[in-house]
């Protein structure tokens, strides 16, 4: 079963008096586990497709399916819920609390909501994740002494704290130096692969997409091609195989 | 995580925290200052009319008359209805710890013809009075009146005051006249003996001017008659200690009558070659009926000690042929009174309307703050926190600034009032002198005031953190992406 559907999605926003038409019937599936690049040039649609997948935004019109979830018609509360349980997010600016330190920043999620974790647990989870994104020795720094790419470490913990079954980024590089973002998307693969998180990340970078086992570009509010690579299909490590 | 949060960005948002603190503070500081001055106002005048002058209660003839308390500047009181009774039933209760009669009014002094100006006074029983008000005149030469003595306590103000101005000295064992003017009897002309000089402790004002003067002397300046007081001449019994006082002759009173001004005093019987007796027949009907009423009383003072006034006065309505009204110390100090409560209501009105000024300049300040921090409060939306998290947050920060700026405020407020107290706040004019009791007033911190102060910072917080609320609770997840 797919863990994230869009079918026949439209979105129109007014600008003034007349409308702009962002998304045009867009429809795809993502599976669990996979590692998805959401790509297409600026305006394309991509940061409107990920606004809807991650329910922080609503379809005009269409189906929008989080966890096998229509989220249409959901209240404010359930979507909230929704996003807080099942969607973990990365922000182009990290959108780090500036007055809380990393490890309040990544423990922060776990606040927001219900947990079954003790706090004992929550301790060791967070100090698992901030070890994992190799900020160890930067726990108790708050992000304004902290570098470009390890303010999205944190956040990349962050997103993970809650133990979501999806973590969107949206263009999570794209206030990063090459080598910086390498090492992001490389982190965020190995959390992919470590957690079996779905990650879904916009961009316009063609080394970043290139990483991604599922691609789906997207241009003028329309999928242009979704599929997946050799990577998402054990045997076939050459070919890119429509999805 | 909530307060830490609040608390982390009030120290990252200095600048802002400050102008709304300081605001809050000086707030806050006027409100326990001003509270506390009139507090210690108030309690200090209720501590000195109720020890001093009026007890706890104030029983009066419950007529719709102007009547005033201080000596009758406004109408001449009316006589309790029923004194005997009304006395006898509060005697019974067992709250009252004391009581006391008392007669006022205004009397024209003069002392060798020559005309001195307006006295104020107390027609008091002496064992009850000085009883209920031990120590509370202090003598400066003479002695107290005595029960059944006609005489006078003349203030010590008044004493000065007759000297500055007219160069006379009143002085113990002289006499001098008391002209009073009524409508049952017309002028009286009194001549009393004085027995002592003296002030009442802690007085200010009018209260400095009060003289004491037996019952009698004042029920006739005054017309307290049996017919002016509509009870029959047989009815007006006595009491021991009044019945010598009854009808007192005037002392010399022949002198009297060598002033064509008092012509229209008291006849003297047998001073003339006439036989006014033949003419007029047989007045004793008459003169019965012009007796002076020893039970004519315009209030009954009463101590209750710690019992409550409603318990004690509860049954005072059910007294046959009674007419009464019962007042408290607010009533009897008048105009002084209503003075410090009307300041008060004025203070209170200019802090509601500083209130209003400081919720707006927090509020503009907070929504300033909340957009600044628009994206913060998407991304927290957008990881799940819902709409009261954010609610929660927005209050716990406004109310921890208010609060923590509250305290500064309480206690700059407080330390004021500890200096003031030990300085003193001097009255630089009579109008002062009466407000504050004294020359000089001593203000203490006022706990209903703290209380005051706290609720009303907590107000003003959780007011002024409504709009910026709301805006923040506006604020949509999608924020987050738009940093």
């Amino acid at each position: 079963m797919a863990i994230a559907e869009l079918n026949n999605v439209k979105k129109t926003y007014p600008l003034g008096k007349t409308e702009v038409h962002a998304l045009k019937g867009v429809s795809f599936a993502i599976e669990k586990g996979d590692f998805v690049s959401i790509a297409g040039p600026s305006g394309s649609g991509k940061s409107t497709i990920l606004n809807l997948l991650g329910c922080i935004d609503t379809a005009s019109s269409g189906q929008v399916l989080i966890g096998g979830v229509e989220t249409t018609g959901l209240s404010d509360k359930q979507i909230t819920t929704l996003r807080h349980e099942v969607l973990g997010f990365i922000f182009q600016s990290f959108n780090l609390i500036p007055v809380l330190n990393v490890f309040e920043n990544v423990e922060f999620p776990l606040l927001l909501g219900k947990s079954s974790l003790s706090k004992r647990e929550k301790a060791k989870w967070i100090d698992h994740l901030i070890d994992a994104v190799g900020l160890a020795n930067w726990r108790t720094h708050k992000p304004n002494e902290l570098s470009g790419g390890q303010r999205q470490r944190v956040a990349i913990a962050r997103a993970l704290a809650t133990k979501p079954g999806i973590v969107l980024a949206d263009e999570p590089t794209a206030n990063l130096d090459s080598v910086t973002s390498q090492g992001i998307i490389d982190l965020m693969k190995q959390m992919n692969r470590d957690l079996e998180t779905t990650f879904i990340f916009s961009t316009h970078d063609q080394d970043i997409v290139s990483i991604a086992d599922h691609v789906i570009r997207i241009q003028d509010g329309l999928v242009l091609r979704d599929y997946k690579t050799a990577r998402s299909t054990p045997g076939r490590e050459d070919a890119w195989v429509s999805a | 995580m909530i307060f830490k949060i609040a608390w982390r960005n009030l120290l990252e948002y200095r600048t802002k925290t400050l102008i709304i603190g300081v605001l809050v503070a000086l707030g806050v500081g006027v409100l326990v200052i001003g509270n506390s001055v009139l507090e210690s106002i108030t309690r200090g005048m209720e501590a000195s009319y109720v020890e001093n002058f009026t007890g706890d209660l104030i029983v009066r003839n419950g007529s719709d008359e102007a009547v005033e308390f201080m000596g009758g500047f406004g109408a001449v009181p009316p006589a309790i209805t029923g004194f005997t009774e009304v006395e006898a039933y509060l005697q019974k209760q067992g709250g009252v710890v004391a009581s006391t009669p008392l007669l006022t009014s205004t009397a024209s002094l003069s002392k060798d013809d020559e005309t001195l100006g307006a006295a104020i006074l107390w027609g008091v029983q002496p064992s009850s009075y000085f009883r209920m008000f031990p120590g509370k005149f202090i003598l400066t030469d003479g002695e107290l009146l005595r029960g059944g003595e006609p005489g006078i306590l003349l203030s010590q103000a008044l004493v000065d005051q007759v000297f500055e101005t007219h160069g006379v000295e009143l002085r113990v064992g002289e006499t001098v006249l008391l002209s009073g003017q009524n409508n049952t009897t017309g002028t009286k002309i009194r001549e009393v003996k004085v027995r002592g000089v003296g002030y009442y402790e802690n007085s200010a004002g009018l209260l400095d001017l009060i003289s004491l003067v037996d019952a009698n002397t004042l029920r006739a300046l005054t017309g307290l008659t049996a017919v002016g007081t509509e009870s029959t001449p047989d009815a007006a019994s006595d009491t021991a200690a009044s019945a010598a006082n009854e009808n007192a002759p005037l002392e010399d009173g022949d002198e009297l009558f060598d002033d064509a001004l008092v012509t229209e005093a008291e006849s003297a019987p047998g001073t003339a070659e006439i036989d006014f007796d033949d003419i007029l027949g047989d007045t004793s009907v008459r003169d019965g009926y012009l007796a002076l009423d020893n039970h004519a009383w315009h209030f009954l003072l009463v101590d209750l000690g710690e019992a409550a006034p409603d318990a004690v006065t509860a049954g005072l309505g059910t007294l046959n042929g009674t007419d009464l009204v019962v007042e408290d110390w607010r009533w009897g100090a008048g105009i002084v009174a209503d003075l410090a409560f009307t300041l008060r209501t004025i203070l209170n009105a200019v802090i509601l309307v500083i209130a209003i000024v400081a919720v707006t300049i927090i509020m503009n300040t907070l929504v300033i703050s909340v957009t600044e921090r628009m994206g913060e409060i998407g991304t927290i939306r957008a990881m799940g926190g819902q709409k009261g998290f954010v609610r929660r947050l927005i209050t716990t920060e406004v109310l921890t600034l208010t609060l923590l700026f509250g305290l500064v405020g309480v206690a700059f407020g407080g330390l004021t009032i500890g200096v003031l107290n030990v300085l003193g706040l001097p009255a630089g004019n009579l109008f002062l002198q009466v407000l504050f009791g004294g020359p000089v007033l001593r203000p203490v911190l006022s706990i209903s005031a703290l209380y005051v102060s706290v609720i009303a910072v907590a107000v003003i917080g959780v007011v002024a953190s409504l709009y910026p609320t709301s805006v923040a609770l506006g604020v949509s997840p999608v924020r987050a992406m738009q940093k």
